[in-house]
């Protein structure tokens, strides 16, 4: 579970999250949209403890994000928009790594199965840096859940991925019993997957509510999606 | 017409003034080692002179020459083999042939711009000592030299990073013919084949954009889990620096220079230097070798090696960021891995005393010692500050000059304390002691400036 509250962070002039709440609860998944520039991958990197922000509170689980950051991070699993790794390593050694620092016992076991499940396992032993955009996208979704955390932060998570991945990924953040925060730009994964819907404009909250709800009153969510944005 | 060009000179100059203005302490730095490294040239100029030593503008020629064709080719593989922006220019209906020499071009001018900037203030320096300068016809010499230093370092960067590597046999040819002719004409020649040369590569040049190999490493062994932060920390870095040879690389550098400033403080200069040098390094003391030795393998083993810890993290941070582990963890992992360079330079003592057995192994150990830890003490806290910030090269010029100086002063206190008769030895230990603290505190502040601060929140 994660509770921000009146969230401020700007970037010199320009503000891109204005005094903002979000309850992100546990068993549910929930959409962040909005144009680009509204915000969104701020919050995600923000709750994950990434960047820092001007005023406000982050608590994950209950621990502060600036305060017991350690243990708020604990529980925590993230994938940026840009997956970023370390080129000179292959795969499999990246995931160990990150396996090492998270202090998980035998992880050769999940990342196997991970590794199966989204069809990276004969890239595994290939430095990175001579993977494609998708493959590496895989990787460091296998990074964010391997540990199993309660709390998920996907920043566009299907970009880049092949439609079976895709499909699997859905599955997944589907049966997922946790908290589950998704940025995205996608109207369908929103529909496919989210229980909570938040529509951001320059840093600030719209509109939000229940997936069905704004189905139940536009149609779908694109259509919500301009009607809010209005 | 040079849309390519004049978008990456916008670019490059909007990206140097922001960096300018977000560190200016680092520039101001950076430009006064600059200033000082090129009046320390001059000084060296009239230091010559004066003691009648002849120079050989061969020698002169071929140093800068070889330093440019570096500079080009790492602009070029930066502005051009490893560009993701570059994919929108190459996919328009513009011809690759264009688009690429665009970059060329760009690379041109900046080594030019280069040369004519420290050429002046190096002329400026030489007017300042005294020094009458009347030689036109050398100084476009050096500037055809490095022009063709553009050429060469485009067409290495555009063949190395291709699968027909063999087509860069030419440039071996031409700077063969170089070593012979190097007269103004003979460059001038050298240069138009080059230029022909490039021409013909650049039909070639998709070859070697985003070049990549899909090695499989299956069978090594560090396919392993590993129990503990700080040793996994250790192992991936050692990985990386093995894979970039960087380790090969030391302990290459460290056999060359143990045996080459072995050999030339036992046995004289004759035959390895050319004759204009060998009368300057007859006056040099075999302890002045080690200095210079050491010095270098610092640079190398402890500057650049530190500062890549933590820079080439430039796009990688989040990783470390967003992991429950302190930052501080990473830190001792890091500098655990900067003891295997460390490992890698002790062949030099081993080299040097060979050819010096009467030499102190004592104080040889304790200068590599005293060094190495200088470089990170001073690296470790610079390269956490400015990561995902500035290109390693200034750092490590700006620091490479200060770790000079720092030595050298205390490479001065050592000589006095020698000539005054002083036990030296407590004092060995008393250095070595302090620097352990101020390691220990300088990977405190790594940590620090590593962790994100998010002391000005207010709720």
């Amino acid at each position: 579970m994660i509770a921000v509250s009146k969230l401020t962070k700007s970037y010199s002039s320009t503000v891109a999250l204005n005094n903002v709440n979000f309850d992100f609860n546990e068993s549910t998944v929930t959409a962040i949209m909005g144009e680009n520039g509204a915000g969104k991958s701020t919050l995600l990197k923000i709750c994950a403890g990434i960047i820092n922000f001007n005023s406000g509170e982050i608590l994950v689980d209950g621990y502060s994000i600036v305060k017991d950051s350690i243990k708020a991070r604990k529980n925590l699993g993230y994938l940026p928009e840009m997956p970023y790794l370390y080129e000179r390593l292959t795969g499999q050694e990246f995931l160990l790594y990150i396996s090492s620092l998270r202090g998980l016992e035998n992880p050769e076991i999940e990342i196997n199965k991970l590794s199966d499940l989204l069809g990276i396992k004969r890239f595994l032993n290939n430095e990175i840096g001579s993977y494609s955009k998708g493959m590496k996208q895989k990787i460091s979704l296998i990074a964010a859940i391997m540990h199993k955390p309660k709390n998920l932060l996907l920043d566009e998570p299907v970009w880049g991925l092949d439609p079976l991945t895709s499909k699997t990924l859905r599955i997944f953040i589907k049966e997922r019993k946790n908290t589950t925060i998704i940025a995205t730009h996608s109207p369908q994964l929103v529909e496919d997957v989210a229980d909570v819907v938040y529509f951001l404009k320059q840093g600030n909250i719209i509109s939000y509510g229940a997936v069905s709800s704004f189905i139940k009153k536009n149609g779908n969510i694109e259509n919500a999606y301009f009607s809010e944005a209005d | 017409m040079l849309e390519t060009y004049n978008i990456i000179l916008i670019n490059s100059f909007r990206n140097f003034k922001k960096n300018i203005i977000s560190s200016p302490t680092l520039y101001l730095l950076f430009s006064s080692m600059m200033v000082f490294s090129i009046f320390l040239i001059g000084y060296l100029t009239l230091f010559l002179i004066k003691n009648d030593v002849p120079v050989s503008l061969n020698d002169v020629f071929f140093i800068i020459l070889f330093l440019f064709i570096i500079k080009g080719s790492n602009d070029f593989y930066n502005y051009f083999t490893k560009s993701q922006p570059l994919t929108y220019s190459l996919s328009t209906q513009i011809s690759h042939f264009r688009t690429v020499f665009e970059i060329f071009l760009i690379v041109f001018w900046i080594q030019l711009g280069l040369w004519v900037f420290f050429s002046t203030l190096y002329n400026i320096s030489l007017i300042i000592a005294g020094i009458s300068l009347s030689y036109p016809l050398i100084y476009l010499n050096f500037t055809l030299g490095i022009m063709l230093a553009s050429v060469l370092g485009t067409v290495i960067v555009l063949h190395y990073f291709s699968k027909k590597k063999y087509r860069l046999i030419p440039v071996g040819l031409i700077l063969y013919i170089l070593s012979q002719y190097n007269d103004i004409y003979s460059v001038l020649i050298l240069l138009i084949i080059s230029f022909i040369y490039l021409i013909w590569s650049l039909r070639y040049c998709l070859d070697s954009y985003q070049y990549v190999t899909r090695k499989d490493r299956k069978k090594e062994k560090t396919q392993v889990w590993i129990s503990g932060i700080k040793k996994a920390v250790f192992y991936k870095e050692i990985t990386t620096l093995w894979r970039e040879r960087v380790l090969s690389s030391i302990i290459f550098s460290a056999v060359f220079l143990g045996f080459g400033a072995g050999y030339m403080s036992r046995f004289g200069v004759e035959n390895l230097l050319p004759e204009s040098l060998q009368i300057l390094a007859s006056k040099i003391s075999p302890e002045s070798y080690a200095f210079f030795g050491i010095y270098v393998l610092t640079i190398h083993g402890a500057v650049f090696t530190s500062l890549s810890l933590f820079l080439n993290e430039e796009q990688t941070i989040w990783l470390i960021r967003h992991l429950p582990v302190k930052m501080k963890t990473i830190v001792y992992g890091k500098a655990l891995a900067i003891l295997m360079p460390f490992f890698c330079t002790i062949p030099f003592i081993a080299y040097f005393l060979a050819f010096n057995p009467g030499k102190s192994l004592f104080f040889l150990i304790w200068f590599l010692i005293f060094s190495y830890l200088a470089g990170i003490i001073i690296c470790f806290p610079l390269g956490a500050k400015y990561v995902g910030k500035k290109s390693d090269i200034l750092l490590l010029y700006s620091v490479s000059l200060l770790i000079f100086i720092v030595l050298g002063v205390f490479f001065a206190i050592n000589s006095i304390l020698e000539i005054f008769g002083f036990s030296k030895y407590i004092l060995y230990v008393l250095f070595i002691l302090v620097e352990i603290v101020l390691l220990f505190i300088s990977f405190k502040i790594s940590g620090y400036f590593l962790e994100i601060r998010y002391k000005n929140i207010s709720s």
